[in-house]
């Protein structure tokens, strides 16, 4: 549920991300036979990839372990969530991997980084956005 | 250190839905990106 409510908040933002001259990119940790429903149910046109064996995730350094996804806050966030109909309609890929969100470019420079501590606990879009360059 | 991490980033190759290969980098080479990792697909 988290995953689709990431994406979907950051594809709604997303003609602002254009208007700052960037670019969305979306990876998760699965195969690529599971990006078209993902594509279907969060309406992310954008670049969309699979990082299989997870290596751009731990060059990241994003965290894994089961720890991290049943953190209290996770759970209360989970409830949320739901509340505001983002269900998790089976899940694909590796369901202990934490996820992140970082801001690169133009060339090899890092704008922003945020690596989610545990399950659904996602950036500030507003600080995301602001790390691009002003329009 | 920062510029490392996009630099270390930017030489992984991930799939696209047809499984073709597709070095990250090549997102942010002229200009920025927001890159946002999902746990899964579910």
């Amino acid at each position: 549920m988290f995953c689709r409510q990431q994406v979907a908040g950051l594809s709604k933002r997303g003609p602002e991300i254009e208007r700052r001259g960037g670019t969305l990119v979306v990876v998760g940790p699965s195969k690529p036979e599971h990006l078209a429903g993902f594509r279907a149910a969060t309406g992310h046109k954008g670049p969309l990839f699979v990082d299989p064996a997870l290596r751009a995730f731990k060059t990241a350094g994003l965290v894994r372990g089961w720890a991290s996804t049943y953190h209290p806050l996770a759970v209360l966030k989970g409830i949320r969530a739901m509340a505001q109909g983002f269900r998790q309609v089976g899940r694909q890929g590796d369901v202990v991997q934490q996820g992140g969100t970082f801001v690169l470019g133009p060339g090899d420079r890092v704008r922003y980084e945020w690596r989610d501590r545990y399950a659904g606990d996602n950036p500030d879009l507003d600080e995301v956005l602001q790390a691009l360059p002003s329009p | 250190m920062d510029d490392l991490l996009a630099a270390a980033l930017g030489q992984i190759t991930v799939l696209d839905e047809a499984g073709t290969a597709v070095p990250l980098g090549s997102f942010w080479a002229k200009r920025p990106v927001v890159l946002a990792f999902v746990r899964h697909f579910g």
